[in-house]
């Protein structure tokens, strides 16, 4: 499902950085970049935590590219 | 089309009679100097991808210097500096892949998109650099160098010359072999920060000149010339600094003969011009090279020197 996925969280960026640009005075392309890197960065984050938690727990993250059969 | 174009003797006569073009002379003429010397070692190390994050950077620490009031150039050594050496120090530990790098370029450039609009949107009015604040800083403005900026950049770029002569001998032999460089008590680590702080510097430098989008240009391609000119390093170093001059030198007129030229454009077009002549001149070379099957180019940048033990140590 990383596809959809992946078209999900642009939309979702790009619709909240225009929600959020027209309610301030500052410019749409920071909006886009700023919540752009900060999913990548939760996201990377959220890998890392569960990393630290111990082997079960990153034994049952989703690897980085699942391939079918 | 100005008199320099109808009467072309003349014209070069009486091109240095604006005291902007001056002021663009004296400054471009050390910032090419600078930009050819510390381009040469960068393409050698094969660090230019260095030159690319530091255009961001500079973009971005431009602009927030004018968004906080102070002047431009202290968020542009500022930033450029700082985060060269950053890079420096994370040197090789930083494992960062394309995803990172690409997220993070990109999140730089939009902070620069915010300083520009609190820049413009609370000093509107002001008139002058206010409104081509952008535009000034992405592709430069040499032409609307002060006598004072002009003389300051000069002798910036100066010290980073000195530094070179200095430092170029040892930094020659640290960029060519680390290893045996190490071994033989030459101090690689700090080679490497000082050399980082200089590309830092000859960035801030090179934006002023063309710009922060465009400064790569002035640091890769004048040396990607004299590399593929000349095997021997110290003649290609200096090859390198006297490509960027000329480049400089010829933009500038280019830019005063036609106004439509941005000067920008002139000085990147003829180091680029320079760098594909390179390909030409050096075209059969290469060939009867490959095809002897002795002496092919090595792996990187450095399969094309030539050099004897002493020139390097």
């Amino acid at each position: 499902m990383e596809f959809p996925l992946t078209i999900t969280l642009a939309l979702a960026v790009t619709w909240l950085a225009l929600g959020a640009a027209y309610f301030s005075i500052y410019p749409v392309g920071f909006y886009v970049t700023s919540f752009g890197f900060a999913a990548y960065a939760l996201a990377a984050a959220g890998r890392a935590i569960g990393g630290w938690t111990g082997s079960r727990a990153s034994a049952n993250m989703t690897p980085l590219v699942a391939v079918d059969g | 089309m100005t008199v320099l174009v109808a009467n072309p003797f003349i014209g070069g006569l009486h091109m240095l009679d604006h005291p902007f073009l001056r002021y663009a002379f004296i400054a471009g003429t050390c910032i090419g100097l600078a930009s050819g010397l510390i381009g040469y070692f960068v393409v050698l190390r094969s660090q230019v991808f260095t030159g690319d994050a530091l255009s961001h950077v500079a973009f971005t620490g431009s602009l927030a210097a004018l968004a906080f009031g102070l002047d431009l150039r202290v968020g542009l050594y500022g930033a450029c500096i700082g985060f060269a050496l950053l890079m420096a120090f994370l040197g090789r530990r930083a494992n960062a892949d394309d995803t990172v790098i690409g997220s993070v370029f990109a999140w730089i450039l939009g902070l620069g998109a915010l300083f520009l609009s609190i820049y413009t949107t609370s000093r509107s009015g002001s008139g002058g650099f206010t409104g081509n604040a952008g535009v000034n800083v992405v592709f430069g403005s040499i032409f609307g160098l002060s006598s004072g900026q002009a003389v300051t950049d000069a002798v910036v770029a100066l010290v980073v010359v000195l530094a070179v002569i200095i430092i170029g001998r040892p930094l020659l032999f640290a960029s060519l072999d680390e290893a045996v460089a190490s071994a033989r008590g030459v101090p690689v680590r700090w080679l490497g920060y000082a050399f980082l702080v200089l590309v830092g510097i000859t960035a801030g430098e090179a934006t002023q000149a063309v710009g922060a989008l465009l400064l790569l240009g002035l640091l890769a391609a004048p040396a990607g010339a004299a590399q593929r000119l000349t095997p021997r390093p110290f003649a290609a170093l200096w090859l390198s600094a006297a490509i960027a001059v000329v480049s400089v030198w010829v933009g500038l007129t280019l830019a005063y003969a036609f106004p439509r030229i941005p000067p920008s454009f002139g000085i990147l077009s003829v180091a680029t011009a320079c760098y594909l002549l390179s390909f030409l001149g050096t075209a059969g070379r290469h060939r009867v090279v490959a095809r002897g099957g002795v002496g092919r180019r090595g792996s990187g940048n450095r399969g094309n020197l030539a050099i004897s033990h002493s020139e390097a140590s």
